[in-house]
């Protein structure tokens, strides 16, 4: 059988089947075929010839083995790696280990709520008191009428000193904005001063009105001088002798 | 807890240790294979070993990730094969390359037949680089292992069909491009 003239198709089939292309169901035929057809056998000889060829010179291009130094240099680079390479490397063994235990996540949940127990309980508190204006106890006793001049806001009741002290407990921790010490009856001025300060340019004629009592304008009474008299004339007593003159 | 946690250390290094050792095996073994894929990219044999080492150290560093061992061959392959088409493409080395003389060898062939040699492995090499990256892979890989597609497939991961016909088409692309010289010179 002579396909020459036959179809083309054949012809194609005959090359992809050299080539590779193998259909169950046809492989049978186009093998029979190519037994019989000296065209199609001459053109599915050429075909493997040059599948084979192109396999060989594929191969040649592949083919080779890397040098003897290959190993050393790769082991040696692996010994180089970075000691975080390796500590990843258990890091990872390690975590697969413990994600595989239950109970690994209860003593996960025990530690993490022991952190945030110490990072909420556990840290100093600072006290910010606000700043104390304390008088004096002065030696001179002052009318109470004096005392109270000073506002009300800034008024500390007085309290025994002794209770003070008793209730002052010094700690390191705390930390106390100073008292200020205001000599009795001038705590007032410090007062004006402090709002002066805090509003607008202190003068300091206010200060010193507000630190002095207001005087009383001096009274001035015209003196009264009256003109002395003459001293009276000593009698010389006769019964008793001359004087001492 | 104190047992839990002193089973985890021990267990871990004891398997770190297996794994070193498998990672030891792999090591015998697959440079081989890292070097062939390198080389079937670049066709030149120091940077084909420069990115089979730069594969096998990628390897190295990621084998612990691996959960299936069975493919790592695989693995190792698309990391090779990635690495040298990055190579490639970063340095534009594709005339250079072609230009190389392949593989640098002429492995046994007689001297009135070296340029002939060359000029075909020349064209091989061209009507490679010609096909498009799948056909490429699997006909590289192919020639590789010996023409054996259930191997090709293990390491392509594709089905067993689709490199079968990949392999067809590959092939033929090639043959089209080199008839003439099998033509030219039917005594090949």
């Amino acid at each position: 059988m002579d396909c020459q003239k036959k179809s083309e198709q054949m012809r194609e089939r005959i090359h992809d089947f050299a080539l590779g292309e193998v259909s169950p169901k046809s492989e049978l035929e186009l093998l029979a075929h190519v037994a019989e057809c000296e065209a199609c056998r001459e053109a599915y000889g050429q075909a493997e010839a040059v599948r084979s060829l192109t396999d060989r010179g594929v191969e040649t291009l592949v083919a080779g083995e890397p040098s003897p130094q290959f190993m050393t240099r790769l082991r040696a680079r692996i010994a180089a790696e970075p000691a975080s390479e390796r500590w990843s490397w258990y890091a990872w063994r390690i975590w697969e280990q413990v994600s595989r235990e239950p109970r690994s996540y209860a003593a996960g949940a025990v530690v993490l709520a022991t952190i945030l127990a110490v990072l909420v309980l556990g840290l100093p508190r600072r006290h910010v008191s606000a700043p104390t204006v304390t008088e004096i106890a002065s030696a001179v006793s002052v009318p109470p009428g004096v005392a109270t001049n000073s506002p009300k806001s800034l008024a500390i009741p007085e309290r025994p000193r002794e209770k003070l002290a008793s209730r002052y407990v010094p700690s390191p921790r705390i930390q106390r904005e100073p008292e200020v010490l205001v000599p009795k009856g001038e705590l007032l001025a410090v007062v004006r001063f402090y709002e002066a300060v805090h509003s607008t340019p202190v003068e300091s004629e206010q200060v010193y009105a507000a630190q002095e009592e207001p005087q009383k304008p001096v009274e001035l009474k015209p003196i009264e001088i009256t003109p002395l008299e003459p001293l009276a004339k000593p009698v010389p007593n006769s019964d008793n002798g001359p004087g001492l003159f | 807890m104190d047992g839990l946690a002193a089973s985890f250390p021990d267990s871990a290094v004891s398997q770190d240790v297996s794994l070193e050792r498998e990672f030891e095996q792999r090591l015998a073994d697959c440079p081989t294979l890292a070097y062939r894929v390198a080389l079937g990219v670049l066709r030149n044999t120091a940077e084909a070993e420069d990115v089979a080492q730069e594969a096998m150290l990628r390897a190295y560093r990621n084998f612990h990730r691996l959960r299936d061992r069975e493919r790592f061959r695989a693995w190792l392959v698309r990391t090779a094969w990635r690495l040298a088409l990055d190579r490639i493409r970063a340095s534009g080395r594709r005339e250079r390359r072609e230009n190389a003389a392949y593989v640098d060898s002429q492995r046994g062939a007689g001297t009135g037949d070296v340029a002939a040699a060359h000029e075909f492995e020349r064209q091989v090499a061209k009507a490679l680089d010609a096909l498009p990256e799948k056909l490429r892979l699997v006909m590289t890989l192919a020639a590789i292992e010996g023409y054996n597609t259930g191997e090709v497939a293990n390491l392509t991961g594709l089905p067993e069909g689709t490199v079968k016909s990949r392999l067809f088409l590959a092939r033929k692309k090639l043959a089209e491009s080199l008839e003439w010289i099998v033509k030219k010179n039917p005594s090949r």
